[in-house]
């Protein structure tokens, strides 16, 4: 009696926490499609205002460069929006066996220009044996997320070294991505980290959106991500695939 | 008409850092309008103006959402500085978010005279400069 109680309270403890979470997602969700469309809108209202006021065609022609930029940014916003809801919604994804260390490859190849650039090293420990059961064109998006972000957030201060690794955690495979960048400060920026708190617009830094996608795929896919940070040290994420 | 020196706008969309240049030279009630894009130089320069006993802006529109600190940060840093002077100063959220959680928060902060919410017209701008000089005058 009382173990079927207890499990009872669990499974409903569980669901808690998931409906929790959902709504937690949702709430995220709606505050930057309000905010995040808005801020492209209320330009957009602007400048037309401006330019039903202003006959100096100097200004003019500067108004509509302006108004070209919030309207890629706007396109690119709904874009990630789309993506977003893509992952909330597909219910049945396709699933294919996968060669991890493959996959890591192909993503090198794919920022091999930012590689070069910062002069970064990316070390793909994964043995090249490791598979698993995994919708690819996510598996594609995580590593690539991950590795740029690595990437971009790399220190000046030394040649940035990111590494790959596979390990295997209660039956799980479990994908960890470490940097030596600019670390975060997690006790300041956890919720920052995965939410869409900041703003993307202007194209010039997707900042957020990137890991938000990320994990709302490897939540999809069952998984689960762990960070651990240290300001100027470095960043671990894990990847519970 | 009355005009006041200094509007300052920390906000790190600079698309809609030249149009509210545009909008208040259009409402003609300041002298000069300063930008910041990004609210940590923005931090610096104006606790220098406070320390350095300069002339600091008579109003400050603040985004709520930027990259680096966001204006709660940016307010929780400068607000001592701007009590202890006893600088006469009105700022302004300016923020395209209609989220009740960002007005709420903003009621918090005794030193917020109010919350616009994007797009700003002229006239918003008239009637805020109508009311620091009410205030201070």
């Amino acid at each position: 009696m009382n173990t079927s109680n207890d499990s009872l309270e669990e499974r409903l403890n569980n669901s808690l926490k998931l409906v929790t979470e959902q709504n937690k997602r949702l709430i995220n969700f709606s505050y930057i499609v309000s905010h995040n469309l808005r801020s492209h809108t209320s330009n957009i209202k602007t400048i037309i205002d401006l330019l039903q006021v202003t006959n100096d065609q100097t200004e003019r022609l500067e108004l509509l460069t302006h108004l070209k930029t919030v309207s890629d940014s706007l396109d690119n916003t709904l874009h990630n929006l789309n993506e977003v809801v893509a992952i909330q919604t597909v219910k049945v994804l396709n699933i294919e066996t996968i060669n991890v260390f493959n996959y890591i490859e192909k993503e090198i190849a794919v920022l091999s220009k930012e590689i070069e650039l910062k002069k970064a090293s990316i070390i793909n420990k994964v043995s090249n044996d490791v598979l698993i059961n995994y919708n690819p064109a996510y598996f594609e998006s995580i590593i690539f997320n991950f590795l740029s972000n690595a990437i971009k957030y790399s220190s000046s201060e030394r040649q940035p070294v990111i590494i790959l690794e596979i390990e295997f955690i209660q039956n799980r495979t479990v994908l960890s991505i470490s940097d030596n960048g600019l670390g975060i400060d997690l006790e300041k920026n956890a919720d920052k980290l995965f939410g869409l708190n900041k703003t993307f617009h202007g194209n010039k830094d997707a900042k957020g959106i990137g890991l938000f996608i990320s994990k709302n795929q490897i939540e999809a896919m069952d998984g689960k991500i762990e960070v651990e940070s240290t300001l100027n040290i470095g960043t671990t994420f894990k990847i519970h695939l | 008409m009355n005009t006041i020196q200094t509007v300052c706008v920390i906000d790190d969309d600079t698309i809609f850092l030249y149009l509210i240049k545009k909008i208040i030279e259009k409402s003609g009630v300041s002298n000069a309008t300063v930008l910041h894009e990004n609210p940590i130089n923005a931090l610096e320069s104006l606790k220098k103006i406070i320390l350095e006993q300069g002339a600091f802006p008579e109003i400050i529109l603040l985004d709520i959402n930027m990259h680096h600190i966001d204006g709660w940060e940016f307010l929780d840093t400068l607000l001592p500085y701007v009590i202890l002077a006893g600088t006469k100063t009105s700022i302004y959220i300016a923020s395209s978010s209609i989220a009740a959680k960002d007005k709420l928060k903003a009621k918090t902060y005794p030193a917020i005279k109010g919350y616009l919410v994007k797009p700003i017209k002229s006239e918003k701008i008239l009637e805020i400069t109508n009311e620091f000089q009410l205030f201070n005058n």
